[in-house]
């Protein structure tokens, strides 16, 4: 939930992305490299039409599936990269960056979604050194900034304080929105720098809009009652003021 | 396709186990723009900076990262080459390669140099003595171990005209003695005998034990011991066709600078017993311990890696049974 609006914003307003070519190299990548937020993702995708019916993106399990808890990468549904095991997204970003330049494709962006949590992985940091090293513009790194990992309240676990000015040291140009203000979002996407990554990061709240869950360690992964879920609805509904 | 003609076969030969990397990925990307090679603090040693000019991309000291980097660009249509040394491009990146080979079957290209013993003045950090282990795990790879510079080259050129992933694990330093002189038709998978002067033992060798190996059976064939030494460049996947054909000599020795946990003997008694092959196989190898730092010679001799190592031994197997 985090991450919904981030999604929203991106996915509606700011990624180009044929759902008839799905392959189209002048596409822009999305690599999530928090896999837990792949769940997210697919709402996004299904908002916008890649994922057509949600009835495709089945039970999550078994063979034969496109859609995962995780992502299971599938190049004809954009799904570009499988996730998992934290702290690799960013590689490949900086791989498919260092690409597109290659290619002259300045069209094209990076656009990569990490874990406040998965920022403990230092792999991250080793991929962000580069990609600031090598000046790539063409990624923008979203940082899902809710503060909260399996074991609580990160803190508590790994403070990583100064977010943004991590970020800043590594050579991204970097900022620090509210991630559920979609006024907010819309302006930091629409950011275009040069000769610098760029990084977002995203102060978010972990279960956002479902008073149960809200900042709760116990819901990192949890299952909903049918009950809670219709509980979970109401709230949404009646926060936002839409229809679902 | 290169032309192997004489003059460029001693050319290779003469690049040693780490100059040929750069000697072929140089010419490669000539005649294929796709081919790209990506080092870690490695670019000099493996002749990569200068002639790989625009195709090339330093990674820094950054294994893990190189392989997610080469991920990303293979993703987009090129094929990279992953240059490090073998220890930090295999166990140091383990999870990557899982992920990225073994989950998503990117074709991506890991050459591994000074593999083995040949860096064992520097200590376990720097020897790579557990990656095929570690490797064989992860599906979808193929792993190659080339017997000499220009097995080398022809792996290194089959690995780029394939959407395959691989990894090439090279053994010995500078000095590389020559095992194919002439051109030959390389075929990945493909056990290769090299030498044979009877049935009485069969040695399955790889990398710079295949030389050993050939040595070994020299002395071994005055004594009137017939050995054949088949070079298993592939060690997966594993040529269980050469294997089984062999499988009714009396004994069965396997040579690599590699634990005998895991590596060449144990990929060969997996399919001695698949088949229900009553062989005897012994491995010579490391044995399932990090050596102290030695020298290359010192640690050779203390494994039983050495033509007079490895004919002791089989003398003492076919006469002593020990």
């Amino acid at each position: 939930m985090s991450l919904v609006e981030l999604l929203a914003v991106l996915y509606s307003e700011y990624l180009s992305f044929d759902i008839n070519d799905p392959k189209s190299e002048f596409r822009d990548r999305v690599i999530m490299s928090k896999g837990q937020g792949s769940i997210a993702m697919y709402a996004a995708m299904h908002r916008v039409g890649i994922i057509k019916d949600l009835s495709e993106i089945g039970d999550l399990l078994g063979d034969g599936n496109i859609y995962y808890k995780q992502t299971t990468r599938n190049t004809d549904y954009g799904i570009e990269f499988s996730s998992g095991s934290l702290g690799q997204g960013l590689a490949y970003a900086v791989g498919v960056a260092w690409a597109l330049k290659k290619k002259n494709n300045r069209a094209s962006k990076v656009y990569v979604f990490l874990g406040d949590g998965e920022c403990d992985e230092g792999s991250v940091w080793e991929a962000a050194s580069l990609a600031g090293h090598l000046q790539l513009d063409n990624i923008v790194v979203i940082i899902d900034r809710n503060n909260l990992q399996i074991d609580g309240f990160t803190y508590d676990i790994n403070r990583m304080d100064m977010m943004e000015e991590r970020w800043s040291a590594f050579g991204f140009d970097a900022v620090t929105i509210d991630g559920h203000k979609i006024i907010e979002i819309d302006r930091a996407l629409s950011f275009a720098g040069a000769g610098k990554p760029y990084a977002i990061v995203a102060n978010t709240v972990k279960g956002k809009g479902i008073s149960f869950a809200e900042n709760e360690p116990e819901w990192h992964q949890n299952v909903l009652t049918d009950d809670l879920y219709n509980r979970a609805i109401l709230e949404i509904r009646g926060n936002n003021n839409v229809a679902l | 396709m290169l032309r192997y003609d004489e003059g460029l076969i001693g050319e290779i030969h003469a690049q040693g186990s780490r100059g040929i990397v750069g000697f072929m990925l140089g010419k490669l990307s000539k005649l294929d723009p796709r081919i790209i090679a990506a080092y870690a603090d490695v670019g000099s040693r493996f002749g990569l900076i200068q002639i790989m000019g625009e195709s090339g991309l330093q990674v820094s000291i950054a294994e893990q990262s190189l392989v997610g980097i080469i991920s990303g660009i293979c993703h987009e249509g090129f094929i990279p080459f992953g240059v490090a040394y073998a220890p930090f491009i295999t166990l140091r990146a383990a999870d990557q390669i899982k992920m990225s080979i073994g989950e998503m079957g990117l074709g991506i290209k890991l050459i591994g140099g000074s593999a083995g013993l040949a860096t064992g003045d520097l200590g376990a950090a720097s020897m790579a003595l557990d990656d095929i282990a570690m490797m064989r795990a992860i599906p979808n790879i193929m792993i190659l171990s080339p017997a000499d510079c220009f097995e080398a080259a022809k792996m290194i050129e089959a690995a780029s005209t394939t959407d395959a992933p691989f990894y090439i694990r090279l053994t010995g330093g500078n000095n590389i003695p020559r095992i194919y002189n002439k051109d030959y038709d390389y075929r990945i998978g493909k056990g290769d005998v090299v030498a044979e002067t009877g049935r009485d033992v069969v040695i399955y060798a790889t990398g710079m034990q295949v030389h050993s190996s050939i040595k070994a059976i020299e002395m071994l064939r005055k004594d009137g011991i017939g050995c054949t030494v088949v070079n298993m460049g592939s060690i997966k996947p594993i040529d269980e066709e050469i294997i089984c054909s062999f499988a009714d000599i009396p004994l069965a020795v396997s040579a690599e600078e590699h634990n005998v946990v895991g590596g060449l003997g144990s990929a060969v008694a997996d399919v001695l017993a698949a088949h229900a092959m009553h062989q005897k196989l012994v491995k010579i190898g490391i044995s399932d311990e990090y050596p102290q730092p030695d020298t290359y010679d010192n640690l050779l001799n203390k494994y039983g890696l050495t033509p007079e190592k490895i004919y002791t031994k089989i003398m003492n197997l076919l006469f002593n049974d020990r």
